[in-house]
Formats: C-alpha cells, sequence, structure tokens
C-alpha cells in the first residue's frame, strides 16, 4: 500500500498527455486500418504504437519534468494493473473477432443485436479506455463513455462502417491529448543545463 | 514557571525540530518520503522553489541528515540524486505525531481518510 501523496504523485505524472496522445494515435491507426479492410493491421498497431511510450516520455517529459523514482511498491501495483489492463484488453480483443465472425457468418440467432455490430467495436474500446482509471486517470472514463455513446450514435444513425467510429472516438483521444501536451509543453519549457 | 507544569503537548510542540519544521523543508521532505528518489529538477518543478532556494534548502537538511545528495552525471548533464534519509524518515513522522496531538487539542484532526494513512510505509 502506497502513501495518499504517492499516489497523487504517480497520479499526476500521466498528466501530461502524453498517453493519452499515443492513445488516440493508435484508435486513430486502427480506425484507418478498418476503414481500409486491414483488421489485422489494426491489431498491429499496440504493438508498433507502445515502444514510443518511453521514447515520448524521455524526449518530451522527462527533461522538462523529470521523474522520481517511484518505490518497488508502486511499481508492483502498476504491473499488477497494467497485467489485468493487458489481460482485459485481449478479452475485448478476442470477443470482438468473435462476434465479428459470427455476425459475418450470417448469425441469425442475434436478432436486433446484429444490428448493433457496427458500434460494437468502438463500444468495446470504450470500455478498454476505462482502464486509464487504473493509472488514476480520470478523463479516460470520459473518454470511454464518448465512445459507448459513439457507438450507440453509430447504430441510431446507421453509420456502416465500424472503422469510421473507432477513428472519430481516436481523434477525440489525440485532440484531447495534444492539448495536454501543448499545455504541459508550454508551462514546463525544456531546462537547458543540468540541474544544481 | 517549573517545566513539569507544562503540558506535555504544549512541551512536544515547543521542542519540535526547527530543521524540519520551516514549510518548504517539509514539504520537501514529505515530497522525498513519497517516493525512492528523485532528482534535483523534479524537487524544483514539484516545490516551486528557485533553483537557488531549493539548493540552500537541501543543504540544510544534508547537513542535518536528514537527506541524501549523491551527485553523478546523466550522459552529460550533471544529475543530483536526492533521498530521504532512514533518520530523516523517523524524524519527519515524529513531528508529524507531535503536531497532530497538539492540533488535536485545539480541536483540529485529520479528516477520517486521511488520519490513519500509514506512517509511510513503503
Amino acid at each position: 500500500m502506497t502513501m495518499p501523496l504517492t499516489r497523487a504523485l504517480y497520479r499526476r505524472s500521466f498528466d501530461d498527455g502524453w498517453l493519452d496522445t499515443l492513445t488516440g494515435l493508435g484508435l486513430v491507426l486502427i480506425g484507418l486500418a478498418w476503414l481500409a479492410d486491414q483488421i489485422v493491421l489494426g491489431a498491429l498497431v499496440p504493438a508498433i504504437v507502445a515502444p514510443f511510450w518511453t521514447i515520448g516520455r524521455r524526449a518530451l517529459v522527462e527533461p522538462r519534468l523529470a521523474s522520481p523514482q517511484f518505490g518497488s511498491a508502486r511499481q508492483a501495483e502498476t504491473r499488477r494493473s497494467l497485467t489485468g489492463w493487458l489481460i482485459f484488453g485481449a478479452g475485448v480483443g478476442l470477443t470482438e473477432l468473435a462476434f465479428l465472425m459470427f455476425v459475418n457468418r450470417g448469425g441469425t440467432g442475434l436478432g436486433g443485436l446484429a444490428n448493433m455490430a457496427v458500434g460494437i467495436p468502438v463500444m468495446l474500446v470504450g470500455l478498454g479506455l476505462f482502464a486509464g482509471l487504473i493509472l488514476g486517470a480520470k478523463r479516460f472514463a470520459a473518454y470511454g463513455l464518448f465512445a459507448i455513446g459513439l457507438g450507440l450514435a453509430g447504430v441510431w444513425t446507421g453509420v456502416d462502417r465500424p472503422g469510421l467510429l473507432i477513428l472519430l472516438s481516436g481523434v477525440l483521444v489525440l485532440a484531447c491529448g495534444g492539448a495536454l501536451l501543448a499545455r504541459f509543453m508550454m508551462r514546463h519549457p525544456a531546462s537547458g543545463g543540468g540541474d544544481a | 514557571m517549573p517545566e513539569a507544569d507544562i503540558l506535555p503537548e504544549i512541551r512536544d510542540v515547543l521542542a519540535l525540530d526547527k530543521t524540519i519544521h520551516e514549510p518548504a523543508r517539509l514539504a520537501i521532505l514529505a515530497l522525498l518520503l513519497s517516493v525512492d528518489s528523485a532528482d534535483f529538477t523534479w524537487l524544483m518543478r514539484q516545490t516551486g522553489l528557485t533553483q537557488g532556494n531549493l539548493s540552500a534548502h537541501l543543504g540544510k537538511l544534508d547537513a542535518a541528515g536528514l537527506v541524501s545528495v549523491e551527485k553523478g552525471f546523466e550522459g552529460k548533464r550533471p544529475k543530483t540524486t536526492l533521498r530521504i534519509t532512514p533518520d530523516g524518515a523517523a524524524r519527519l513522522q515524529a513531528q508529524g505525531k507531535a503536531l497532530i496531538r497538539f492540533l488535536g487539542l485545539i480541536d483540529i484532526r485529520p479528516s477520517r481518510g486521511t488520519k490513519t494513512r500509514r506512517e509511510t510505509s513503503s
């Protein structure tokens, strides 16, 4: 169990917007891949984007704000959370894949649910976005709700490309991430030299 | 007035460690207690202190054996790594307890949510 101050500092260490930017970028790429009927390519996006997490932190965040070493207890908590997130993500992916295969094979037993097919991928993405809460980034709940709402709106308005809905949800997250990152960089100009 | 007439809580608050009690140093120690280690830039950003001010406070804390200061390089850039010492952690906790006892006398108590926050594990 970590101290409240540790948790507050840890939560704040994700407020620079880099996580949002990468997540948004990933969703935009997945949406584009779906729109181009390259769903498998979309599945590779997380693996392509993930290494940029460390690269971006080192290039953009650490020179401005530096970062402390959180204790081993905090690191263990994060590891557990991220493992849970990964398992959840894999579950979401598999469910999504199974559902799409079923619908594509003309799964008639679904009744009205088959009409929801177009919105389900982005709604599952929305559920996945709630995982940002694990890191204490409450805005991810808003992103998640937006994605779920987008899915419902897509079904209601008769959008026929699930990729378009994923793309739109990604654009929102990317825009918010970009704004947060810009604000962070303006507030914290890079320090030229070292320290005292 | 004989010292025995002074309430223990009052005696404790009069004996508070002034090195720790200064607000900036209290903040520095609390921040260092909440992480394993931190560098100078991070501490400067978190406290809003200027480089000179922070250096001066760290100098006093270092001289009192409350923090350890390790100077090194990261690539070509100088990097100062700071840690709270076990003595610093113990004295900060003792100071906190004395303050809590004293504030209890004037009906200022930590809220339920923060009361038991484990003294500082991890």
